[in-house]
């Protein structure tokens, strides 16, 4: 897969737990493009964070990360040095946390944060010099340049939030992950959060992956969709083909439960729960809940991801 | 005597008073709120808005949580501050809720059985142990539970979906007039929402309990609803049958907050780009005249900024407090 | 009262998985028991002047040796305990009733009750303890062992009182109590069938923390010479043991003994304290274990 900014191969990673060992993300591989926005989606308990948190090799005990490999450019992330994995995040790779508004340093002005990150990268650097960067930062994310002297409490939660944003963008990476980035936040306020997403896509270039259980906001914003289930992939797509055409059991039942606000139609739910992943259910996690589940095949084995129509991926036995 | 309501919301008003130190604050969260919802056919009213808009301290102050500052809450035409005892508790048993966060509804110590009985010995429904037992097993399957996968665990053994639909069969149990729902499916995943939604339908459509649906998400609430109450800061500032104020909304509020929402359907995003305040409004909610909104306002007229608009008529029960329609 | 116990009793085993807290209990009770059945087992009142030779190190016969007044050190320390964990015990249960019904209704009821009692709370946990404990003794000649424990009970509640009111208070707010009221429930009801078994996994913990400080206080203040000089407690032990000069003189087993049994039996104890915390807390259950 040339031309890839990052390629995530067959990552698995657990979570050691009292009663057993949760299988949170199992054997899970996709491929970030450049210059794309590339949506995770999946309700929760899916793996979706953990996948995120594994990537950037940010998962804490009892997390840990069992096998796979993270390519990107010609370097494996999950097997650098600690000193060359902090050069690498922040410039290269940003991260906007899942609770982020917690994310910020209450006892520091947001300059100083700034200053902090700055640092890390390119040395030690004088207020001055930090003054316009900064300014500039906090403008494209439609901020006052009078931000930069304010405290954290002294925003609204929107604003931290695109404060936040603009950290991550800063010394311009080439991948942005964001986890959950419009969770707690007011419908206006989301839309542009989610419209910021979009541009840093269209002014810098880079790729962002957004992790969200919100399909509506995925429909938004994503360029191409990566559904998972019960720490499995199970279908990736164009945003498009996903929508309109759903091929998984699971994405088609997923669409068809979630509201829209621009029409009426009846909406299905689907019924049962998500599996214990301490013991996932055989063969695919899917099929007890799966209309379309075939006796004899999907109860036995795991269907592999497979393309079955151009960068149309689906894990499922309907589609051999 | 209750002219054909069963719940009046009469200019009602509350104001909180942060007593610190050296200063004395005030917040208005409810200001001058007036709906109603009427007896006969069962409705789904929603109240919608975002943080701040006031919305679930109306819904407090409906259940008789909290007292009014000022204003009525009437209940088959009677104030629920003023009723007798008798009449109090036909109040609490008709007037039922459902909560957000399905954990938190219920106490860990006891199983779920406890929230279901509870209301049975507290309001004399049953006589006996077997009739309990079967006013539960009707209220669950009703959800669309079964009695014997549920009776006897405690709520961190249950997924959200289920605790809220507990929560529901709880509801119904007490076979109320009105449910007041305060964001029961904003804590759950998108899968399971439709089920409790649908079930919500249900009891409305098949046992005629009507609903007062609170809510931010503008999208379950145009599903489910029969008609919307949009407030702002505390007041309401459009008002309508459900589908006429999401299609055609009046106020530049709704306008906005309309177009905002994010549709699932990638062929359909938004055109343009919303411009989000640069800076923090320092005295955004103290506006002691003209409209809330008109900092905000795109379509602001002079008059705005000195004259708080009424909630007038403009055709159809679809009622909007805004200059531009006057 | 039975009511409020019931809702609990499902949940017993918890604690018992608790690493902490069985390890800490285990020790506290093995403590206990040897001290109350030891004590009576003893053939001699150790308390008794000039029984055994003076100064004499342990000895198969006296396993801590004896003291400079002829007494058996051992002997003398499981009377020790025993009188120390009395008054340990009766300080804690003061404090924690007393403290508990303060900051609950504080918390429950709010308002002016709140804002006196919390008041009061505040000036009690700010008094400086050992300066008014001079200040007593100074008054007094001889302190008895209540005495003791009635001052050391006037300053021991006022953290319970502090701990339980921030649990009302969250407590109160809680949508499971909105719920109560919705199902008919009247609010004396509530607060015993739903708050009070809440509350009392807090008062665990609450209480063998009581204990802890307790003992330790009291031992800090015999260490000076403010003790009952009648009674023979761990503290009284040591303080004995400095007045003649043990440590200069090599009687080490004079005071160390009681110095290491002092530190595990209050080890124990808040290892207890901590347990049943997680236990209640499941914050910190996450973390732990």
């Amino acid at each position: 897969m040339n031309g890839d900014l990052l390629d995530v191969r067959n990552l698995k990673a657990y979570y050691r737990a009292q009663s057993g060992l949760v299988r949170a993300v199992d054997d899970v591989s996709i491929a970030v493009k450049r210059n794309e926005i590339l949506g995770i989606a999946g309700e929760s308990g899916c793996g979706k964070s953990t996948f995120a948190l594994s990537v950037l090799r940010l998962l804490k005990p009892p997390g840990y990360v069992e096998g796979g490999e993270v390519v990107f450019g010609d370097l494996n992330l999950l097997e650098l040095e600690r000193k060359e994995l902090k050069t690498i995040l922040w410039k290269r790779i940003s991260y906007i946390p899942q609770s982020s508004m917690n994310a910020l340093n209450p006892v520091m002005r947001v300059e100083q944060q700034f200053r902090d990150a700055i640092r890390t990268h390119r040395g030690k650097v004088s207020k001055d010099f930090l003054r316009k960067p900064v300014e500039e930062a906090l403008v494209s994310v439609g901020l006052a340049p009078e931000v930069a002297h304010m405290y954290p409490h002294e925003l609204s939660g929107g604003m931290r939030q695109r404060v936040i944003i603009s950290l991550a963008v800063v010394l311009g990476p080439e991948l942005v992950v964001a986890d959950e980035p419009t969770t707690a936040l007011d419908v206006v306020v989301q839309r542009g959060i989610l419209q910021l997403l979009r541009g840093i896509k269209n002014r810098i270039k880079s790729s962002v992956v957004m992790i969200t259980h919100d399909m509506a906001a995925q429909a938004e914003v994503a360029d191409r969709i990566a559904l998972m289930y019960a720490g499995k992939m199970v279908e990736i797509g164009d945003v498009n083909a996903l929508f309109m055409d759903p091929l998984h059991p699971y994405a088609q039942a997923l669409i068809s439960a979630v509201p829209s606000i621009s029409d009426k139609r009846k909406l299905e739910g689907i019924l049962g729960l998500p599996p214990d992943l301490r013991a996932p259910p055989p063969g695919c996690r899917f099929h007890p809940r799966c209309p379309d589940c075939i006796v004899n095949a999907c109860d036995v084995d795991e269907p592999e991801l497979v393309e079955v129509k151009k960068s149309r991926f689906v894990a499922c036995h309907l589609y051999r | 005597m209750s002219d054909g309501r069963i719940l009046e919301v009469s200019h009602l008003s509350k104001v909180f008073t942060l007593r610190k130190l050296l200063s004395t604050k005030q917040i208005v969260a409810v200001e001058d709120v007036s709906f109603s919802m009427p007896s006969g056919e069962p409705m789904l009213l929603t109240l919608a808005g975002e943080s701040g808009s006031g919305k679930t301290t109306t819904a407090r102050l409906i259940l008789g949580f909290i007292k009014p500052t000022s204003g009525e809450i009437l209940y088959e035409g009677q104030n629920i501050w003023r009723m007798s005892d008798e009449n109090w508790m036909k109040y609490r048993r008709q007037v039922q809720a459902i909560f957000q966060d399905p954990y938190g509804a219920f106490n860990p110590l006891h199983n779920v059985d406890h929230v279901l009985a509870v209301p049975i010995r507290k309001f004399h429904l049953s006589d006996s142990k077997e009739e309990t037992r079967g006013l539960i097993s009707k209220a669950l399957e009703v959800v669309g539970l079964r009695a014997d996968e549920i009776l006897g665990k405690y709520p961190h053994q249950l997924s959200g979906g289920q605790r809220q639909r507990i929560m529901l069969a709880r509801a119904f149990l007490l076979r109320p007039r009105l449910i007041v729902c305060d964001e029961p499916v904003s804590m759950i995943d998108a899968s399971l929402r439709a089920s409790i939604l649908n079930v919500m339908l249900d009891l409305k459509e098949e046992w005629k309990i009507s609903f007062l649906y609170i809510t931010h998400d503008l999208s379950t609430a145009r599903y489910v609803s029969d008609d919307i109450i949009v407030m702002y800061l505390g007041s309401i500032v459009e008002m309508g049958p459900v589908d006429e104020v999401v299609t055609k909304p009046l106020h530049p509020y709704v306008q906005l907050l309309i177009g905002s929402v994010p549709v699932p359907d990638p062929r359909r995003r938004w055109k343009d780009n919303v411009e989000l305040p640069r800076t923090e409004l320092t005295s955004q909610s103290l506006q002691a005249r003209g409209c809330k909104f008109y900092p905000r306002c795109p379509k602001r007229i002079e008059k705005c900024a000195n004259e708080r608009p009424d909630l007038i008529d403009i055709g159809g029960k679809h009622l909007a407090a805004c200059h531009l329609y006057q | 009262m039975a009511r409020i116990f019931q809702p609990l009793r499902p949940h017993i085993g918890i604690p018992a998985r608790n690493r902490k807290f069985v390890t800490g209990l285990s020790f506290f009770a093995v403590t206990v028991l040897v001290c109350i059945v030891g004590r009576r087992l003893l053939p001699f009142n150790p308390l008794r002047v000039g029984r055994f030779p003076m100064d004499n190190a342990p000895t198969p016969q006296h396993p801590l040796g004896t003291d400079s007044l002829g007494r058996d050190v051992f002997g003398q320390l499981l009377v020790g305990i025993e009188n120390s964990l009395q008054i340990g015990l009766i300080v804690a249960i003061i404090g924690t009733l007393v403290g508990a019904s303060i900051g609950f209704i504080a918390g429950y009821y709010g308002g002016t009750i709140d804002t006196v009692l919390r008041l009061l709370t505040d000036v009690f946990l700010v008094l400086p303890m050992l300066p008014m404990l001079i200040l007593i003794a100074s008054f007094m000649r001889v302190v008895e062992t209540w005495m003791m424990a009635i001052i050391l009970s006037i300053f021991s509640w006022a953290w319970p009182a502090r701990q339980v009111r921030g649990q009302a208070l969250s407590l109160k707010q809680r949508d499971f109590v909105y719920m109560a009221q919705l199902s008919g429930m009247k609010r004396l009801e509530i607060v015993f069938v739903e708050l009070m078994p809440h509350m009392v996994q807090y008062l665990g913990a609450s209480f063998f923390f009581a204990i802890f400080w307790a003992i330790l206080s009291e031992t800090g203040l015999e260490l000076i010479g403010l003790g009952p000089q009648n009674t023979m407690t761990i503290g009284m032990l040591l303080y004995w043991a400095m007045f003649h000069a043990a440590v200069f003189r090599g009687l080490w087993w004079w005071w160390s003994a009681p110095l290491f049994s002092l530190i595990l039996l209050l080890i124990s104890l808040y290892l207890v304290h901590i347990g049943l915390d997680e236990v209640a807390n499941p914050r910190l259950r996450a973390r732990g274990k």
